[in-house]
């Protein structure tokens, strides 16, 4: 009797162990998902983008805070100390949020191998309104690369490439621009010549 | 009448041992469960690339690529770049379609590129691709150490993103598959073209070397045509 009393009450742990184990794993992948945040709030985008950050990156140690949270259009990007960007689409409305913390960002999409953390201090997240996610991210090891975006003069300078060289382009951009799209459109293909018919 | 209950001979070591190989399978289960933390877990992500290393160096690669639509979830991703860099360590830029469930789980052309200590991704969430079509990208040389990384459709060209790689010259080029950790199926690269450091010339050019990492399974074609496949069904 006393071993059934035992066995009851080891089934019952188990039980609770593996709910809490399987309800942990769920949460932690259930903190995000993208919806319209047209008429959301700077808090409520604030909050997205912390759970974005729990969702897609590795929080190492501590707790993200958010520096910044403003409105950008995508032309002001690269004044701000940010990559150029362009969309084939018409430019949805952006929003800047700028996270500082202790972060692991090792599953940005990269062609770099390596199976130890990529560390950053500096998440910069520019978001899609209409869809309701970041369409750009930048990160930064110490914060010097966000200097004037945060117009914080504690923060690191950019050290100097080894080998600046100031020489123009051999020839100008590849691009034939094209027409922007109604946002959402499905991108017409184009036929490699070795596959098209 | 008094019911005779039979005792089961059985020790609490016994039953300890049990209770903890229980728990250490049930904490197996759900991990294994669950490929997304697999993914996490491992750090790294899963790549099939067909290389081509010059010591001479590039300004410019291009490609046609097609579209890959597996079947992943959130907060998975799956595509492939046509890239220039000095793989398998920064600095790199590249441009390919991504099947974006990071996102919104869309399939977008996206750019990326990344130094030792900085780096970005662009997924153009405004633009759709479709599902095994194919669609040019191409990243290059502009000048100050800027590179940047293209996506052409049928409807004309976009960039997709710069970046300042602390460098004039890239010595590795490759094109092929890439994810979080999770099968993409196939993703095919033609037309593989590139320039070299300092030259305005196009050349033709299959992969020298290849790159399988975390992909068990997972294989590439042999070149043809300038022209090759990375599967990871």
């Amino acid at each position: 009797m006393r071993n059934l009393k035992f066995l009851l009450i080891s089934i019952l742990f188990l039980v609770v162990v593996g709910l809490f184990l399987v309800e942990t794993n769920t949460q932690a992948n259930m903190l995000f998902r993208a919806q319209s945040l047209m008429n959301a709030s700077d808090d409520e985008i604030q909050k997205v983008a912390v759970d974005y950050t729990y969702g897609r990156f590795n929080v190492l140690s501590g707790t993200p805070t958010v520096l910044l949270t403003r409105s950008v259009v995508k032309d002001e990007l690269p004044s701000l100390g940010l990559s150029a960007i362009d969309f084939g689409g018409e430019e949805p409305p952006l929003k800047l949020v700028v996270m500082k913390g202790d972060f692991d960002v090792s599953s940005i999409r990269r062609s770099v191998k390596s199976s130890s953390p990529l560390r950053a201090s500096y998440i910069v997240y520019v978001f899609d309104l209409k869809v309701g996610a970041p369409t750009l991210i930048q990160y930064s090891l110490d914060g010097s690369h966000f200097r004037k975006l945060l117009n914080d003069p504690t923060l690191p300078e950019v050290a100097p490439a080894p080998n600046v060289v100031n020489e123009p382009a051999l020839d100008i951009s590849p691009l034939t621009p094209g027409p922007k799209l109604p946002y959402g459109s499905v991108a017409p293909t184009v036929m490699p010549p070795s596959v098209a018919p | 009448m008094k019911r005779k209950i039979n005792r089961i001979p059985i020790s609490r070591q016994h039953f300890l041992s049990v209770l903890g190989i229980a728990l250490l399978f049930l904490i197996l289960v759900s991990i294994v469960g669950d490929p997304v933390l697999i993914a996490q877990a491992q750090g790294g992500q899963s790549q099939i690339f067909g290389n081509r290393l010059s010591f001479v160096g590039y300004w410019r690669v291009q490609a046609y690529m097609t579209t890959p639509n597996p079947s992943i979830s959130y907060p998975n991703w799956a595509g492939g770049p046509t890239a220039l860099g000095e793989y398998p360590n920064p600095p790199f830029i590249e441009s390919g379609p991504t099947k974006a469930c990071d996102i919104d789980c869309g399939l977008h052309p996206y750019g990326a590129w990344g130094t030792s200590s900085t780096g970005g991704e662009h997924v153009d969430t405004t633009l759709w691709l479709g599902a095994g079509g194919w669609y040019k990208y191409t990243s290059w040389y502009v000048n100050n150490n800027v590179w940047e990384a293209d996506f052409c459709s049928g409807s004309g060209c976009t960039y997709m993103i710069t970046g300042n790689l602390g460098t004039n010259n890239l010595h590795m080029i490759g094109s092929g598959g890439e994810s979080s950790g999770v099968r993409w199926g196939s993703i095919s690269t033609a037309s593989a073209t590139y320039k070299p450091y300092n030259s305005n010339d196009w050349y033709s050019w299959c992969y020298s070397s290849t790159a399988l990492v975390n992909v068990p399974g997972g294989s590439i074609s042999s070149c043809s045509n300038y022209s090759w496949t990375a599967t990871w069904q």
